[in-house]
Protein backbone atom coordinates (compact mmCIF):
# COMPACT_ATOMS: atom_id res chain seq x y z
CA UNK A 1 0.00 0.00 0.00
CA UNK A 2 3.06 2.17 0.37
CA UNK A 3 3.80 4.83 2.91
CA UNK A 4 2.01 7.98 1.94
CA UNK A 5 5.02 9.98 0.75
CA UNK A 6 5.42 8.20 -2.55
CA UNK A 7 8.98 7.18 -3.34
CA UNK A 8 9.97 8.69 -6.64
CA UNK A 9 10.91 5.90 -8.99
CA UNK A 10 9.32 7.13 -12.17
CA UNK A 11 11.15 5.69 -15.12
CA UNK A 12 13.31 7.95 -17.23
CA UNK A 13 12.49 11.06 -15.24
CA UNK A 14 15.05 13.19 -13.46
CA UNK A 15 13.67 14.03 -10.05
CA UNK A 16 15.53 16.09 -7.46
CA UNK A 17 16.88 13.70 -4.79
CA UNK A 18 15.03 13.77 -1.48
CA UNK A 19 11.90 15.17 -3.09
CA UNK A 20 8.64 13.37 -2.46
CA UNK A 21 5.07 13.95 -3.59
CA UNK A 22 2.69 12.45 -1.00
CA UNK A 23 -0.46 10.88 -2.43
CA UNK A 24 -2.31 10.64 0.94
CA UNK A 25 -3.70 7.26 -0.13
CA UNK A 26 -3.89 5.96 3.44
CA UNK A 27 -5.96 8.96 4.53
CA UNK A 28 -8.08 8.77 1.38
CA UNK A 29 -9.00 5.13 2.12
CA UNK A 30 -9.73 5.94 5.78
CA UNK A 31 -11.83 8.91 4.67
CA UNK A 32 -13.81 6.71 2.25
CA UNK A 33 -14.51 3.94 4.73
CA UNK A 34 -14.95 5.99 7.91
CA UNK A 35 -16.14 9.44 6.85
CA UNK A 36 -17.88 10.03 3.59
CA UNK A 37 -17.87 7.63 0.65
CA UNK A 38 -18.34 10.01 -2.35
CA UNK A 39 -15.76 12.60 -1.31
CA UNK A 40 -13.39 9.89 -0.08
CA UNK A 41 -13.52 8.30 -3.53
CA UNK A 42 -12.58 11.68 -5.03
CA UNK A 43 -9.53 11.69 -2.72
CA UNK A 44 -8.60 8.16 -3.89
CA UNK A 45 -8.93 9.26 -7.53
CA UNK A 46 -6.56 12.18 -6.86
CA UNK A 47 -4.16 9.82 -5.01
CA UNK A 48 -4.12 7.64 -8.13
CA UNK A 49 -3.52 10.77 -10.22
CA UNK A 50 -0.45 11.68 -8.11
CA UNK A 51 1.21 8.37 -8.94
CA UNK A 52 -0.02 8.42 -12.54
CA UNK A 53 1.49 11.87 -13.14
CA UNK A 54 4.73 10.83 -11.42
CA UNK A 55 4.92 7.82 -13.75
CA UNK A 56 4.46 10.19 -16.66
CA UNK A 57 7.15 12.53 -15.30
CA UNK A 58 4.71 15.40 -14.68
CA UNK A 59 5.95 16.62 -11.30
CA UNK A 60 3.94 19.85 -11.24
CA UNK A 61 0.79 17.90 -12.10
CA UNK A 62 1.56 15.37 -9.37
CA UNK A 63 1.98 18.16 -6.82
CA UNK A 64 -1.37 19.67 -7.81
CA UNK A 65 -3.09 16.28 -7.56
CA UNK A 66 -1.41 15.79 -4.16
CA UNK A 67 -2.88 19.09 -2.95
CA UNK A 68 -6.32 18.06 -4.17
CA UNK A 69 -6.04 14.62 -2.54
CA UNK A 70 -5.20 16.25 0.79
CA UNK A 71 -8.04 18.77 0.45
CA UNK A 72 -10.64 16.07 -0.31
CA UNK A 73 -9.44 14.04 2.69
CA UNK A 74 -10.17 17.04 4.91
CA UNK A 75 -13.52 17.68 3.18
CA UNK A 76 -14.45 14.03 3.84
CA UNK A 77 -13.36 14.31 7.46
CA UNK A 78 -15.43 17.46 8.00
CA UNK A 79 -18.50 16.00 6.26
CA UNK A 80 -18.11 12.74 8.19
CA UNK A 81 -18.04 14.65 11.48
CA UNK A 82 -21.07 16.74 10.48
CA UNK A 83 -23.10 13.73 9.30
CA UNK A 84 -22.21 11.75 12.45
CA UNK A 85 -23.26 14.71 14.63
CA UNK A 86 -26.57 15.06 12.77
CA UNK A 87 -27.35 11.35 12.94
CA UNK A 88 -26.44 11.34 16.65
CA UNK A 89 -28.94 14.17 17.14
CA UNK A 90 -31.54 12.10 15.27
CA UNK A 91 -30.77 9.08 17.46
CA UNK A 92 -31.24 11.20 20.57
CA UNK A 93 -34.44 12.71 19.18
CA UNK A 94 -35.64 9.17 18.40
CA UNK A 95 -34.85 8.06 21.94
CA UNK A 96 -36.72 11.04 23.37
CA UNK A 97 -39.82 10.60 21.17
CA UNK A 98 -39.70 6.89 22.04
CA UNK A 99 -39.85 7.79 25.74
CA UNK A 100 -42.90 9.98 25.16
CA UNK A 101 -44.89 7.14 23.64
CA UNK A 102 -45.32 5.47 27.03
CA UNK B 1 10.72 19.77 5.46
CA UNK B 2 8.50 18.63 8.31
CA UNK B 3 7.09 21.77 9.88
CA UNK B 4 5.89 22.08 13.46
CA UNK B 5 2.20 22.16 12.54
CA UNK B 6 2.47 18.78 10.81
CA UNK B 7 4.33 17.36 13.79
CA UNK B 8 1.52 18.34 16.15
CA UNK B 9 -0.98 16.84 13.74
CA UNK B 10 0.94 13.55 13.82
CA UNK B 11 1.18 13.60 17.64
CA UNK B 12 -2.58 14.26 17.87
CA UNK B 13 -3.30 11.50 15.33
CA UNK B 14 -1.15 8.90 17.11
CA UNK B 15 -2.70 9.88 20.46
CA UNK B 16 -6.20 9.51 19.00
CA UNK B 17 -5.35 6.09 17.53
CA UNK B 18 -3.88 4.87 20.84
CA UNK B 19 -6.92 6.12 22.78
CA UNK B 20 -9.29 4.52 20.25
CA UNK B 21 -7.42 1.20 20.53
CA UNK B 22 -7.72 1.21 24.33
CA UNK B 23 -11.45 2.06 24.19
CA UNK B 24 -12.05 -0.56 21.47
CA UNK B 25 -10.17 -3.21 23.42
CA UNK B 26 -12.29 -2.60 26.56
CA UNK B 27 -15.73 -1.99 25.03
CA UNK B 28 -17.41 -4.15 22.40
CA UNK B 29 -19.20 -1.84 19.92
CA UNK B 30 -21.71 -4.67 19.32
CA UNK B 31 -23.09 -4.38 22.86
CA UNK B 32 -21.68 -1.28 24.58
CA UNK B 33 -23.98 1.30 22.96
CA UNK B 34 -21.17 3.76 23.53
CA UNK B 35 -20.27 4.23 19.87
CA UNK B 36 -22.40 6.21 17.42
CA UNK B 37 -24.17 4.05 14.83
CA UNK B 38 -22.86 4.22 11.27
CA UNK B 39 -24.75 7.19 9.74
CA UNK B 40 -25.16 5.37 6.42
CA UNK B 41 -26.71 2.36 8.15
CA UNK B 42 -28.83 4.54 10.43
CA UNK B 43 -30.14 6.89 7.75
CA UNK B 44 -30.53 4.53 4.78
CA UNK B 45 -30.60 1.01 6.25
CA UNK B 46 -27.74 -0.03 3.94
CA UNK B 47 -24.35 -1.32 5.01
CA UNK B 48 -21.43 0.89 3.99
CA UNK B 49 -17.95 -0.57 3.23
CA UNK B 50 -16.90 0.35 6.79
CA UNK B 51 -19.89 -1.15 8.62
CA UNK B 52 -18.68 -3.64 11.22
CA UNK B 53 -15.11 -2.31 11.18
CA UNK B 54 -15.16 -1.10 14.81
CA UNK B 55 -16.58 -4.45 15.95
CA UNK B 56 -13.98 -6.19 13.77
CA UNK B 57 -11.13 -4.18 15.34
CA UNK B 58 -12.51 -5.02 18.81
CA UNK B 59 -12.35 -8.72 17.88
CA UNK B 60 -8.85 -8.32 16.43
CA UNK B 61 -7.67 -6.67 19.66
CA UNK B 62 -8.88 -9.82 21.44
CA UNK B 63 -7.16 -12.12 18.94
CA UNK B 64 -10.36 -13.42 17.31
CA UNK B 65 -9.40 -13.31 13.66
CA UNK B 66 -12.38 -15.39 12.51
CA UNK B 67 -14.95 -13.15 14.22
CA UNK B 68 -13.19 -10.05 12.86
CA UNK B 69 -13.24 -11.51 9.34
CA UNK B 70 -16.97 -12.23 9.60
CA UNK B 71 -17.72 -8.67 10.71
CA UNK B 72 -15.72 -6.89 8.01
CA UNK B 73 -13.24 -8.82 5.82
CA UNK B 74 -12.16 -5.63 4.01
CA UNK B 75 -11.01 -4.10 7.31
CA UNK B 76 -9.02 -7.23 8.20
CA UNK B 77 -7.28 -7.19 4.80
CA UNK B 78 -6.58 -3.43 4.66
CA UNK B 79 -5.70 -2.79 8.32
CA UNK B 80 -2.06 -4.00 8.22
CA UNK B 81 -1.37 -1.89 5.12
CA UNK B 82 -3.12 1.17 6.56
CA UNK B 83 -1.19 0.79 9.83
CA UNK B 84 2.10 0.54 7.91
CA UNK B 85 1.18 3.55 5.78
CA UNK B 86 0.23 5.63 8.83
CA UNK B 87 3.46 4.63 10.59
CA UNK B 88 5.38 5.61 7.45
CA UNK B 89 3.58 8.96 7.33
CA UNK B 90 4.29 9.62 11.01
CA UNK B 91 7.99 8.78 10.58
CA UNK B 92 8.14 11.00 7.49
CA UNK B 93 6.83 13.97 9.48
CA UNK B 94 9.17 13.26 12.40
CA UNK B 95 12.46 12.45 10.68
CA UNK B 96 11.79 13.40 7.04
CA UNK B 97 11.95 9.82 5.79
CA UNK B 98 9.17 7.23 5.76
CA UNK B 99 9.33 3.43 5.74
CA UNK B 100 10.31 1.57 2.59
CA UNK B 101 7.32 1.33 0.28
CA UNK B 102 6.38 0.15 -3.17
CA UNK B 103 5.30 2.56 -5.88
CA UNK B 104 1.66 1.78 -6.64
CA UNK B 105 0.56 2.40 -10.20
CA UNK B 106 -2.38 4.74 -10.80
CA UNK B 107 -4.36 1.75 -12.13
CA UNK B 108 -3.77 -0.20 -8.91
CA UNK B 109 -5.02 2.69 -6.75
CA UNK B 110 -8.09 3.12 -8.96
CA UNK B 111 -8.71 -0.63 -8.68
CA UNK B 112 -8.53 -0.33 -4.91
CA UNK B 113 -11.22 2.35 -4.99
CA UNK B 114 -13.41 0.12 -7.16
CA UNK B 115 -12.91 -2.85 -4.78
CA UNK B 116 -14.01 -0.72 -1.80
CA UNK B 117 -17.13 0.50 -3.64
CA UNK B 118 -17.93 -3.00 -4.93
CA UNK B 119 -17.59 -4.44 -1.43
CA UNK B 120 -20.06 -1.82 -0.19
CA UNK B 121 -22.57 -2.76 -2.90
CA UNK B 122 -22.18 -6.55 -2.76
CA UNK B 123 -22.64 -6.85 1.01
CA UNK B 124 -26.11 -5.32 0.62
CA UNK B 125 -27.28 -7.85 -1.97
CA UNK B 126 -29.71 -10.43 -0.57
CA UNK B 127 -28.15 -13.17 -2.75
CA UNK B 128 -26.39 -16.16 -1.22
CA UNK B 129 -22.65 -15.74 -1.57
CA UNK B 130 -22.75 -11.95 -1.36
CA UNK B 131 -24.99 -11.61 1.68
CA UNK B 132 -22.28 -13.38 3.73
CA UNK B 133 -20.31 -10.09 3.41
CA UNK B 134 -22.84 -8.29 5.63
CA UNK B 135 -21.50 -7.82 9.19
CA UNK B 136 -21.56 -11.02 11.22
CA UNK B 137 -23.32 -13.32 8.74
CA UNK B 138 -20.34 -15.62 8.27
CA UNK B 139 -20.47 -16.62 11.93
CA UNK B 140 -22.29 -19.89 12.71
Amino acid sequence: MGGAPTPLQAQGVVIPPGMTVPNYLVFAILATVLCCIPTGIVAIVYAAQVNGKLQAGDIAGAQLASKNAKMWCWVSFGLGLAITAISLLLVMAGVISGLHQH
Amino acid sequence: MADVRNRWFIVAMLGAIAAAAVVLRIFDPATAGLFPPCPVRYLTGWYCPGCGSLRAIHQLLHGNLQAAWALNPLTVVLLPFLAYGLASHALYEIRGRGLPGVFLSARFIQGLGVVILLFGVLRNLPLYPFRLLAPGLMLP
